[in-house]
């Protein structure tokens, strides 16, 4: 019995050395949604190629969150407070008393984001939607500013319904029960489920301009460690740039990371470079117009809101766009 | 001062320390306030929220499926405990499968209740019975297991049918196990019920607890939170002083 748990004692404390001695060396970001959407993918590609690295970085994974809160307090607990994530979170971690910085804005539009109704569904267009109910993910995130600013523009936001599902995975449940009329969806999802559904609209042309993912920190952690964000940002838009330089290599990093076939990702990923969907950084003051608008929309935000005493422009510089 | 008097300070005394310990942890920055609120804030925010109305209809929700998945658990487990203790052999190949069952991580039927009952309650309902079902069952034949032979004669003796046995004999004498197995289904339901509506709901207080983690609204946040716990507690005391009466009562008798 005794060697028995002499033996037990000493395998818990190599385990215990073993996580002890990995977490120490290494780092992680956090990236909202990393995995799921699209873009995410740069961190893979700087992951893959080697880009933390170059820069002397010891980043060698990244924490996934759903986004929101999650992502904020993913952030500040770990040990590297540098994040990519929703604008909405970003702003309610800073009324919050949380001192972010955005110190990027990672893409151009919202992607392949599209409303779904099932196939045989009458719901054809957004005038469709007028009297039925679209789901969203999260209250108060993107995807409730996009559809209820849509839904504004088009004028039918008194007479349809809006419904937070919860996720992705979950608003595409609902639909499938016919809890709702329409629900968001994106790739991978999209092109492989696709032909189940009809697109009702998609995001990006609705809403061309968008700022809705942001690259944060914290202002204690810039002012202590400018010199290490300065690199993590340029590892970020190395792949930027790598992704738009190399496409078939990037659609196997895609495949890989994504779990998905090279043919699959390989089909997936041209109509992203056609809306030049992932930047390096720089700020665009139409994009952040349009999000606060429609933070303003779902109550999140009081009108008048001054988004420049969060942005940080120091970087803005390595972040131009080529 | 009694002994039962003196046990009922003390258990308040450690509440309302650990209350003010964590409430100084709090107001002192110590805990900061993306962790934690003060307790005291909590009971604000909850006061607010209880009389705005705002999540009557989530609470309703909730406890009605609580209610629903106790309920089963408790009626089906006790049913299939009684089933199991009346015949060894399948006792004997059951009893592996019942010891080990806590070791599943049922939620990962959830996603296949979903399917199966639509995006309603049911699945919530169903998660929060399985959960509960099988302390149930185990308690029960525990319970049986424990009553006296003498008592069985008796019954054979009193020529008491098969079911009148069950119901004035077994039952009774089972009682203490019963009741554990009662108030185990009640808290597992409980734990079913909100873990499953943070997966996925249509309503309910595990989902406006997501939401408000999501949003960084600690306030809502934390009031729901002490909502859960402070009425899962008088469930939990309301069922121990039952089963305290009807103890009283037989041994009284």
């Amino acid at each position: 019995m005794r060697s028995a748990l002499r033996a037990l004692s000493a395998c818990l404390a190599a385990v215990a050395a073993a996580a002890l001695a990995g977490s120490a060396a290494a780092e992680r970001l956090t990236v909202s949604q990393y995995g799921i959407l699209l873009n995410t993918l740069p961190y893979s590609v700087a992951l893959e190629k080697g880009f933390f690295k170059e820069e002397g970085l010891a980043i060698d994974g990244i924490i996934a969150s759903h986004g929101g809160g999650t992502s904020v307090r993913n952030m500040l607990a770990s040990d590297l407070p540098v994040a990519e994530m929703a604008l909405p979170a970003a702003i309610a971690a800073a009324k919050q008393g949380i001192d972010v910085r955005i110190i990027g804005d990672t893409a151009n539009t919202i992607g392949e984001l599209v409303w779904v109704s099932k196939k045989d569904s009458p719901v054809k267009t957004i005038a469709d939607l007028k009297g039925r109910k679209a789901a969203f993910t999260s209250p108060r995130g993107v995807t409730e500013i996009i559809i209820k600013t849509v839904l504004k523009r088009h004028g039918i936001l008194e007479q349809s319904q809006t419904i937070a599902a919860g996720g992705i995975g979950a608003a595409v449940t609902a639909l499938n029960q016919g809890a709702v009329d329409a629900a968001t969806l994106v790739d991978p999802v999209l092109t492989k489920t696709g032909h189940n559904y009809q697109i009702v609209f998609h995001a990006a042309k609705e809403l061309p301009n968008l700022s809705w993912a942001m690259f944060v920190t914290t202002a204690k952690y810039l002012s202590e460690n400018e010199d290490k964000v300065r690199k993590i940002v340029r590892a970020r838009a190395k792949a930027v740039d790598f992704i738009y330089a190399n496409r078939e290599e990037t659609a196997k990093i895609y495949a890989k990371y994504w779990n998905l076939s090279e043919a699959d990702a390989a089909s997936m990923l041209p109509k992203f470079y056609d809306i030049k969907f992932w930047k390096r950084g720089e700020f665009n003051p139409k994009g952040f117009e349009t999000m606060l608008e429609g933070m303003e929309l779902v109550g999140e935000l009081e009108k008048g809101y001054d988004i420049k005493k969060l942005l940080d422009d120091r970087f803005q510089a390595i972040l131009k766009e080529k | 001062m009694t002994r039962r008097q003196l046990v009922v300070w003390l258990r308040l005394a450690f509440l309302f320390g650990a209350a003010g310990a964590l409430e100084i942890l709090c107001r002192t920055g110590r805990i900061p306030r993306l962790t934690m609120i003060p307790p005291s804030e909590m009971v604000e925010h909850l006061a607010a929220a209880l009389a705005g109305g705002k999540f009557t209809a989530d609470i309703v929700f909730t406890f009605a499926n609580i209610g629903a998945a106790a309920a089963i658990s408790i009626v089906l487990g006790a049913a299939l405990g009684l089933g199991i203790h009346a015949l060894p052999r399948l006792r004997r190949v059951v009893d592996p499968m019942l010891a080990s069952y806590y070791s599943v991580p049922t939620f990962v039927f959830y996603p296949l209740l979903i399917v199966l009952f639509g995006l309603t309650r049911w699945p919530l309902v169903a998660i929060g019975a399985l959960f509960g079902v099988v302390a149930m069952i185990l308690n029960t034949i525990a319970g049986l297991d424990r009553v006296p032979r003498a008592l069985a004669k008796t019954a054979r003796v009193l020529r008491l049918g098969p079911w009148a046995t069950v119901w004035r004999i077994k039952l009774p004498a089972a009682a203490p196990s019963l009741f554990t197995g009662v108030k185990l289904a009640v808290t597992y339901s409980v734990i079913g019920v909100i873990a499953g509506e943070f997966i996925l709901s249509v309503a309910g207080l595990g989902r406006q607890i997501k939401f408000a983690y999501d949003s960084l609204d600690n306030g809502t946040m934390y009031a729901l939170l002490l909502f859960v716990l402070t009425a899962t507690v008088l469930v939990y005391f309301l069922v121990h002083g039952w089963e305290r009466r009807v103890h009283r009562r037989w041994t009284a008798s």
